[in-house]
């Protein structure tokens, strides 16, 4: 049934596309006609998308974009990876996280180092080399992640606490708040293992590396083991709680309830959590991410979003020069960022400070605004991103499992590495992907 | 003369009309097969080429290139080698063990509730009371399963859900997402979803059911519980066979509800827990289509044969 509702699926979406797409992907050549560009989004990022394509169409007379709004990450997925079965997949369209690099390994998008430089500097550094996997370009960067932990000012003040600013503090404090209060300092849902990526990427490990012939592995690096230390031993102590995002309504309640001292957090998350929180608003303080050991030689954890070109367009020039615009050009990046009619992105620009002001919640952070802005812009100058990988998101979801079972102490962190290294030397392996070292 | 003036027309008559008949009735055919191309044609589209080409696309793998595979993909004949692949993939048969046992429990529980609403309908007198009951029974099912399972995700939730509060009302530790209780939730889900349908089904069979017999039966002094186990259960074998074949190709394909329930308790509902969610993950997330196929095909395969073994079962007890 699932092969039929499968196929059934990858027939209409292939019949939309050709209709779709039949009168896009023009190639204007010389005959003076408009280049048609065919643009797809994700629904959370769609109001901010339209008005940017808005804004370019008038503009741009010459290239015209048809914007396109997929329902999620997933939905978008499934669509690219039929279109470009398909031979119809749209010009350019925004990768879904993990995808970058399976994308271009599987042809659904192509190398545009051709076309992508960043020889004015227009681009953040880390976010251009993001994009770099070996000699390939695998999308034009758009988004940022700057991470820091939101603390609850009460909760810690309550016991004389302020922000941890290393690991061992932060054990130490949140042993003592579990002892004496209950209180957790760290959630963790067994469908993210994000907080262990993110703690593995400030000790600086890498879990795909692409070297000159082949991907080198690194779950059970020693900067990976000693970041899976770190969320060991709080979850041994019992620091952390396990609330899931699909109970969003209990996770906002214990969240806001002053029973969590802190949790991690980025910019385009904090007018959401503004939203929903019905206590605790005013309470809340930006703080760096706790640095591994020295505060002063901080990391902090990041990653982007890009857009990919398709492997079939044959507007990849103009489709790479659009991207390029959406990222960086100052009306465009100002429409995405907005935080009531755009999506609250932050900007890969090289200078990004002007928009940090308006990402900012006054009601949430309250008498603490005022300290933010230099909190976030430090995340942005310390930000560190892993690559990604080609089997990331097959190794996400097996990772997902074991994730789960460290959380209830099936086994430890050290083994959920370990296990994800070798699944993933094996995955590869069976792609015919070589692995080195 | 007059006989033979008689017989000779009416001779005339049968030889004369009989192609005609004959005519209207290939016209007939004609226009029914004509009717039935349009089914066929999208039976043909949707089902059989898509199964064909999945078959096809089985005996192939996809194989990268260059160290770091940024090369270019390309499809290469794999023989069996996807199927044996299948035949050894543990996480692939531990899912379709899963699925057999909860289907093992949950239909015969499912079926029974359904069956003993359907007799209480049937039982119902009053013709506008019982249609009240078998619509309120009918809306679950109408309820796109998505939107179920988050209804009952949100009722389960042992933060926010009145399961858990009730339970601790009583003195009862009750966690529908801990791993012990997870089929239990997802099996009510799943009852509270299909009874309506299958009810439908056994109450229409039901009402087929020759009333003289069962008013023969009220003469002789069987009360309603002997009338129904030795009457109107057995004359509806058949629809309660095809119920129970329903319930087991879908029960083999469920994927939506344990999907959701994977946010909620990942350590247990892993990425391959039933087999469609294996299927699915090996397509859409390892995007490895042939293999995804292989699995498909074997999967068809498996249902297409505990269905069989059903009905023959089923209807060798019936004959006998």
């Amino acid at each position: 049934m699932a092969s039929r509702k499968t196929w059934i699926a990858a027939i209409a979406v292939a019949g939309l596309a050709v209709g779709m797409t039949a009168c896009s992907a023009e190639d204007s050549g010389d005959s003076g006609e408009a280049v048609e560009l065919t643009f797809w989004g994700v629904q959370s990022k769609a109001q901010g998308q339209q008005a940017q394509v808005d804004l370019w169409n008038e503009e741009h007379p010459d290239v015209q974009v048809t914007y396109v709004e997929q329902a999620s990450d997933a939905d978008m997925t499934t669509a690219l990876q039929n279109a470009t079965a398909a031979g119809n997949a749209p010009d350019l369209f925004e990768i879904p996280r993990g995808y970058s690099v399976s994308f271009l390994v599987d042809g659904v998008s192509q190398d545009i180092s051709q076309w992508l430089d960043n020889d004015d500097e227009t681009f953040a550094q880390g976010a251009f080399d993001f994009v770099h996997v070996g000699d390939a370009v695998v999308g034009v960067p758009f988004a940022t992640n700057p991470t820091f932990n939101a603390v609850n000012t009460a909760t810690l003040g309550g016991f004389g606490f302020s922000a941890p600013t290393t690991w061992d503090e932060f054990q130490t404090q949140a042993v003592t708040m579990q002892q004496q209060g209950d209180i957790k300092s760290m959630n963790l849902p067994g469908e993210d293992p994000s907080y262990l990526r993110d703690l593995a990427t400030q000790f600086g490990a890498d879990w795909w590396q692409a070297a000159d012939d082949g991907w080198k592995v690194g779950f059970d690096s020693p900067e990976s083991l000693a970041a899976g230390e770190v969320i060991q031993r709080a979850i041994d102590a019992d620091l952390v709680s396990n609330h899931t995002y699909i109970e969003w309504d209990a996770l906002m309640q214990f969240y806001s309830s002053g029973q969590l001292s802190q949790f991690t957090t980025s910019t385009w998350q904090l007018p959401i959590y503004e939203a929903n929180f019905q206590s605790s608003v005013g309470d809340w303080a930006l703080a760096p991410y706790p640095a591994e050991s020295d505060p002063a030689d901080l990391v902090s954890p990041s990653y982007y979003n890009a857009y990919g070109v398709s492997a079939s367009t044959e507007n990849a020039e103009a489709a790479v020069e659009f991207a390029r615009w959406l990222a960086t050009d100052e009306e465009a990046t100002t429409l995405i960022a907005d935080t009531v009619d755009g999506a609250s992105l932050f900007p890969v620009v090289a200078d990004s400070s002007g928009y940090i002001d308006a990402l900012l919640p006054k009601n949430l952070l309250g008498d603490h605004l005022s300290d933010a802005p230099a909190i976030v812009e430090r995340a942005v100058e310390t930000s560190r991103s892993m690559h990604e990988g080609p089997d990331q998101v097959a190794a996400t979801e097996e990772l997902v499992d074991w994730w789960a079972r460290a959380l209830t102490k099936d086994v430890t962190v050290e083994e959920v590495l370990e296990h994800m290294q070798e699944w993933t030397v094996a995955d590869l392996t069976s792609k015919n992907i070589d692995v080195v070292g | 003369m007059a006989s033979v003036y008689s017989s000779a027309p009416a001779r005339r008559v049968r030889v004369a009309k009989t192609p005609p008949r004959r005519g209207w009735q290939a016209a007939q055919s004609r226009a029914g097969a004509g009717f039935s191309i349009p089914f066929f044609l999208g039976f043909l589209v949707v089902f059989v080429l898509p199964i064909g080409y999945a078959v096809y696309q089985s005996f192939f793998t996809m194989q990268a290139s260059g160290g770091l595979g940024l090369g270019g993909t390309e499809a290469v004949f794999a023989g069996p080698g996807n199927y044996v692949k299948a035949m050894t993939d543990e996480g692939f048969w531990a899912s379709m063990l899963r699925v057999a046992i909860f289907a093992v429990i949950q239909i015969p529980i499912s079926l029974g509730l359904s069956l003993t609403a359907a007799l209480l309908l049937d039982s119902v007198v009053s013709e506008r009371r019982g249609s009240g009951f078998r619509t309120a029974l009918l809306v679950p099912y109408m309820v796109p399963a998505i939107v179920a399972s988050l209804i009952w995700v949100y009722l389960y939730s042992p933060r926010v859900g009145p399961f858990t509060a009730a339970g601790n009302a009583l003195g009862i530790d009750v966690n529908l997402f801990s791993p012990g209780m997870l089929w239990v939730a997802i099996g009510n889900l799943i009852v509270w979803m299909v009874l309506g349908f299958n009810m439908l089904i056994i109450y229409g069979s039901l009402r087929g059911v020759d009333r003289s017999t069962l008013e023969a039966a009220r003469v002789d002094g069987a009360g309603g519980f002997r009338i129904a186990w030795s009457i109107k259960i057995p004359a509806i074998r058949g629809t309660l066979v095809l119920t129970g074949l329903i319930s087991i190709i879908g029960m083999l394909q469920i994927f939506n509800e344990p999907l959701l329930f994977r946010a909620a308790s990942p350590e247990t509902v892993t990425k391959d827990f039933t087999p469609i969610m294996a299927i699915y993950s090996q397509a859409f997330t390892s995007n490895d289509y042939s293999y995804a196929a292989a699995l498909s095909i074997i999967l068809a395969a498996v249902v297409g044969l505990l269905s069989f073994g059903f009905y023959t079962l089923t209807t060798r007890k019936e004959t006998s």
